[in-house]
């Protein structure tokens, strides 16, 4: 039993980096997963929405009907008593807030807006009453395209604003004009990228109870931060402490962002349950959701790039215009996408002068959150496009003139042009592994054989990008955010009989973190992953955290998890060595065994040490096995992850329609804890990525009526059109974080509107067309191509 | 998104079923429901009374006529997917109701809620013009056959009038004709947004244009010959022939939906004079 001695840190039977199986799937896969809409309280009655259905408008009281029951309609007079309006705050000079009423009073501002709540014992019936109350709506001119909102004369959303401008922000960092003046080349686009939502297949929903007895009210929530929702609710509710409020994210079926919002359904269900006597529930329906749930992007872009004809780029000027639609979201507010896009924007890049200014401005549609990627995707689209367009300027192979503006590995920390501390990667070695599996070459070689009479027209593009995961307090200090995600949280208890149970403030959505964060429980304390388990969402279980968003979960609790365990295993070693009469740095961990040189214990024996026996525990040890650990990253200002995408497409030129042929990434998020779970993540991302490509755009009318309301309306890729996606895998250990992993959760989904684009624009070279909107839609593609001519000779 | 409240009955027989349809109120006839349900369940229809036809046999059956094939209302897209209707249509049918949808809704939709729903987007209304289909109408009283062309009306509005429903589409046999279809849509599953039939007479192909329009039959007659091959149509003498055609018999289209059109007729052409969809 003394053969081996040996530390966690150097035995070889990890179980992180393995690819072992989800632990949730065995429910998900045989249905016994419960959702919200899935849990079934008694005497619980429904509830639906009475909506705006104008874009703006002048709102009279509602009117009761005659014949409705005594709790039956909940006005915004009948709650205001027990609601506080909806104000999202950032701490940024200039920045507007707007107070977003639960429900309507005065005035509505994009269509779906609440007006009224109605209960009844079934959907059906709510929704029968609902339509009987016709809101008094004196209609006003709209505003929904986020230029027009800019205009002098432009309808103003907020009365108490002196235009419709969220916040306006701009700097020149470098020397700029210098840059300029000694460029060789310069070129301008003006780009678009639509307007798109997360779309998770779970819709949101709510489950609101009361308990009279106790005062605690329950809220069983499809939601990202359920720790968070609390103490907001605390703020948003009168006559009601955060200590009495309880919020229970069960199973989630995706979010993507979209559900890491306060909504006013969700006060609204929890004010009004305050009130009845019986539990409420509303479940969104998919034509809700298209109207009320959070959107996203939607950019007016207008980028120049001034380079040397050696292929050096020397600076950026970019211009932003997001449409923030008619109210920021609690917390990220309005502007997290213009913000996020600027900072981010010089990316892999060695960039000497920037110049960029931003304007949030607000419409009569629907709020914009963050989503996947969360200002990324259209930066990168962005950056992206010049990097290629650029080239092709100077006449430079797109990718050769990337990989001579890229940071090299040797570089790190760097600190881009917009301040952002890049801990580690290697931009080049993505790069090249992704231009091999695209075979560049022999694209080239058959686009040189291209003729007019061809009809099938065959590109390569890539897309590049950094990612910021897992940031501190620090950078959400300086953002401005008024909560800064600082942290994270685990507890681990090992019970008498020796099972092992960790808690943490994070909330899974379908990342597999119950597996991941098992994994390396299980090699700290020295037990096969299968023997933790681990719970989430629930604040009345759960240590307080601030739960999933910006790629962090990994990072964060995978911190958390690591410093509880190997503190547990720190004390479960001092019970064994008191035990087997040896000194704690003889006890070696595994399999669930405490092994000393004369003997070993169990978890299980030593769990009953802990708790039941505590005559065979030191008096200096104190009983039970549970530790609980907050994880502050040492470094704040994050780890970056990096990848670079690269797409093969074909373009038929008499229809102008796209064919994905081959789809590579090549990432890097630092140490891979589980693979299969890792190529799950990216394969996810990236398929929604290619959906904002081609297909997914919300569209309104110049009133503000949306025209995308049902998934026949809105497409988004299926099985069929997502192609297989190659993977290369690079593992640039993070020196910051445990084990040097970085957040992934988010990069698939950056890079395709960039790469597909960029691979567009290749294949229609010899036209003269370049892709300059997002999503690329056949219909532009033929407008574009049929009034030019082919080159007989490459340009 | 729940339907406001309606009764239903399911009836076992079409004598039944016309005396349930003579009462007075607002009915609906519900076949597959993958039409009705959703227009329900957005309120745009609010039937008192849904009449199913799911419990009446007859409506379900296939049976040769002579040379003819006779194809009961409620037959779903699945059925006919599958290869259900036999003979020298048996081909070219599997090859139009596979691409309708998704499986989960061939399943249920009809052949007969299609063409009584007339979506000018619907495969079935162009697919079944080209093949020169007569549609069966009863009510009470009896039945009739009306030709296609004068069975759609225009979007959405049919021959069929108060009390009546389809009770079957008749094809008339082919004999050699070939056949050809494309149906051009932005991805997998959805609506077409051009769609296109031919068939191939001895002096051209005769085509069908659905989606952009109620189907049209474009005037001229083509030869598939000089519009096959892959390389780029735009350009091609043939091809603008075809493209005024379409822009003729749908005046309203805008260039993009003639283009697209015009691709799918040479497409269907091609496909035609390759054998392809040949019966
Ligand atoms: C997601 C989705 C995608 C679809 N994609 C396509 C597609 O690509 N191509 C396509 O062609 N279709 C498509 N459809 C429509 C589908 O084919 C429907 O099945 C069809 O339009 C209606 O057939 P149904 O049997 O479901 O009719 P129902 O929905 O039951 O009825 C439709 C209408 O016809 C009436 N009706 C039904 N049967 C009769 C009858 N025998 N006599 C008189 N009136 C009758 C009903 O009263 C109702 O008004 C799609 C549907 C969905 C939901």
């Amino acid at each position: 039993m003394n053969e081996n001695i040996g530390q966690l840190e150097t035995r070889n039977d990890l179980q992180v980096g393995r690819p072992v199986l989800r632990h949730e799937d065995e429910r998900l896969l045989a249905g016994t997963a419960r959702f919200v809409a899935d849990i079934r309280l008694p005497d619980m009655r429904e509830v639906a929405f009475v909506r705006s259905p104008v874009a703006f408008g002048k709102l009279s009281p509602v009117e009761i009907p005659a014949d409705a029951g005594p709790d039956s309609v909940w006005t915004a007079e009948r709650l205001a008593h027990r609601v506080l309006p909806i104000c999202a705050t950032l701490n940024r000079p200039g920045f507007h807030v707007t107070e977003q009423p639960i429900l309507a009073r005065g005035k509505v501002r994009h269509v779906g807006e609440l007006i009224a709540a109605v209960v009844a014992s079934s959907r059906a019936e709510a929704e029968d009453l609902a339509e009987t109350i016709v809101p008094g709506i004196e209609s006003l001119p709209a505003v929904s395209d986020p230029e027009a909102a800019l205009d002098e004369g432009a309808p103003r959303l907020h009365d108490a604003w002196e235009d419709n401008v969220y916040l306006s922000s701009g700097r020149t960092i470098g020397p700029f004009d210098e840059a300029v003046a000694r460029a060789e080349v310069a070129v301008t686009r003006d780009f678009r990228m639509a307007r798109v939502l997360p779309l998770p297949m779970e819709t949101r929903g709510c489950v609101a109870g009361f308990d009279r007895g106790s005062g605690i009210l329950t809220l069983y929530l499809s939601t990202q931060r359920p720790h968070l929702i609390r103490t907001m609710l605390a703020e948003q509710l009168v006559g009601i402490e955060e200590s009495r409020i309880r919020v229970i994210a069960p199973e989630i079926g995706g979010a993507f962002g979209g559900k890491s919002n306060l909504y006013p359904e969700e006060v609204a269900l929890a004010a009004m349950a305050m009130e009845l006597p019986f539990p409420i529930r509303w479940i969104e329906d998919r034509y809700e959701h298209f109207l009320s749930a959070s959107q996203s992007r939607q950019h007016v872009q207008r980028l120049t790039a001034y380079a040397m004809r050696t292929g050096e780029l020397l600076a950026i000027d970019a211009r932003f215009l997001v449409d923030g639609g008619a109210y920021s979201m609690r917390t990220s507010t309005a502007v997290v996408e213009a913000g996020m896009a600027a900072a981010v924007l010089p990316g892999p890049y060695r960039l000497g002068a920037y110049r960029f200014e931003t304007v949030t401005v607000a419409t009569n549609k629907m709020g914009v959150g963050p989503y996947r990627g969360v200002g990324r995707p259209a930066a990168v689209f962005a950056m992206e496009r010049m990097m290629h367009e650029t080239a092709v300027a100077i006449g430079m192979e797109p990718h050769a003139f990337r990989a001579r503006n890229m940071i090299d590995a040797s570089e790190h920390p760097y600190v881009s042009v917009s301040g952002l501390r890049y801990d580690s990667g290697d931009y080049k070695t993505l790069l090249s592994d992704a231009v091999e599996a695209m075979d560049v070459a022999s694209v080239r070689a058959a686009q040189r054989l291209v003729t007019a009479g061809d009809r099938r027209l065959i590109g390569v593009g890539f897309g590049c990008y950094t990612e910021q995961t897992a940031h501190g307090a620090e950078e959400w200090h300086r953002r401005g955010s008024p909560f800064e995600y600082g942290f994270e949280s685990a507890r681990i208890r090992i019970d008498p009989s020796g099972s092992v149970l960790v808690t943490t403030g994070i909330k899974s959505q379908g990342q597999g973190l119950e597996t991941t964060l098992a994994q390396i429980a299980a090699d700290a304390l020295g037990l096969p992953h299968e023997h933790v388990h681990i719970r989430h969402g629930d604040t009345e279980l759960c240590p307080y955290g601030l739960g999933t968003i910006a790629s962090r979960s990994l990072v964060m609790a995978g911190g958390a998890v690591e410093g509880a365990a190997t503190r547990l295993a720190g004390k479960i070693r001092a019970i064994a060595a008191a035990n087997l009469g040896c000194g704690p740095e003889d006890i070696r961990l595994q399999d669930g065994t405490a092994t000393g040189p004369f003997g070993n214990l169990s978890f299980a024996k030593i769990a009953r040490i802990a708790y039941l026996e505590l005559n065979a525990l030191p008096p200096d040890i104190e009983p039970g096995l549970e530790v609980s650990y907050n994880y502050r990253p040492p470094v704040e200002s994050g780890t970056y992850s990096s990848g670079v995408h690269g797409a093969r497409v074909a373009v038929d030129v008499d229809t102008g329609e796209v064919e994905l042929l081959d789809y590579v990434v090549a990432e890097d998020c630092g140490r891979i804890v589980n693979p299969m779970i890792v190529d799950g993540q990216i394969i996810g991302g990236a398929a929604q990525g290619i959906g904002q490509a081609l297909y997914e755009e919300l569209r309104y009318d110049e009133t503000g009526q949306p025209r995308t309301v049902t998934l026949a309306d809105y497409l988004i890729p299926g099985a069929v059109e997502v192609p297989r996606i190659a993977l290369r895998h690079r593992e640039t250990l993070s020196p910051f974080t445990v084990f040097g992993a970085k957040g992934l959760g988010e990069g698939g989904a950056i890079a395709p509107p960039a790469a597909i684009a960029n691979a567009v624009s290749d294949a229609l070279r010899r036209y003269g067309v370049d892709v300059r909107s997002i999503p690329i839609r056949p219909r532009d593609l033929w407008t574009a191509l049929r009034d030019k001519s082919f080159a007989e000779m490459e340009p | 998104m729940k339907p406001s409240a309606f009764r239903y009955e399911r009836p076992a027989s079409l004598d039944a079923l016309f005396d349930l349809l003579s009462g007075p109120g607002d009915k609906a006839v519900l076949a597959g429901g993958q039409s009705l349900i959703p227009a329900m369940n957005f309120r745009m229809a609010r039937p008192a009374l849904v009449v199913d036809l799911a419990g009446i046999p007859e409506l379900r059956e296939i049976v040769r006529e002579d040379g003819a094939i006779r194809i009961g209302a409620t037959v779903t897209h699945a059925q006919l997917e599958d290869g259900a209707a036999p003979g020298p249509v048996q081909s070219f049918l599997r090859r139009v109701a596979g691409g309708i949808a998704f499986r989960a809704i061939r399943n249920r939709g009809t052949i007969g809620g299609s063409l009584a729903h007339a979506d000018p987007a619907a495969d079935w209304l162009t697919a079944l013009s080209c093949m020169q289909a007569e549609v069966e109408i009863a009510n009470k009283s009896g039945r009739r056959r009306v030709a296609m062309e004068a069975f759609v009306l225009g979007p959405m509005t049919t021959a069929l009038g108060d009390g009546e429903i389809i009770t079957a589409v008749v094809l008339p046999d082919p004999g050699e004709t070939a056949f050809g279809w494309h149906k051009a849509v932005r991805k997998s599953g959805e609506f077409a947004e051009a769609l296109a039939a031919v068939r191939l007479a001895p002096d051209g192909a005769e085509c069908w244009v659905g989606a952009i329009e109620s189907p049209v039959r474009l005037p001229g007659r083509y030869d598939p010959a000089a519009l096959a091959g892959d390389s780029r149509l735009g350009g091609r003498p043939e091809f603008e022939a075809v493209r005024q055609g379409v822009r003729e018999m749908a005046p309203d289209a805008d260039d993009y939906a003639v283009q697209l059109a015009a691709v799918a007729v040479c497409r269907a052409i091609a496909e035609a004079g390759a054998g392809e969809g040949a019966a």
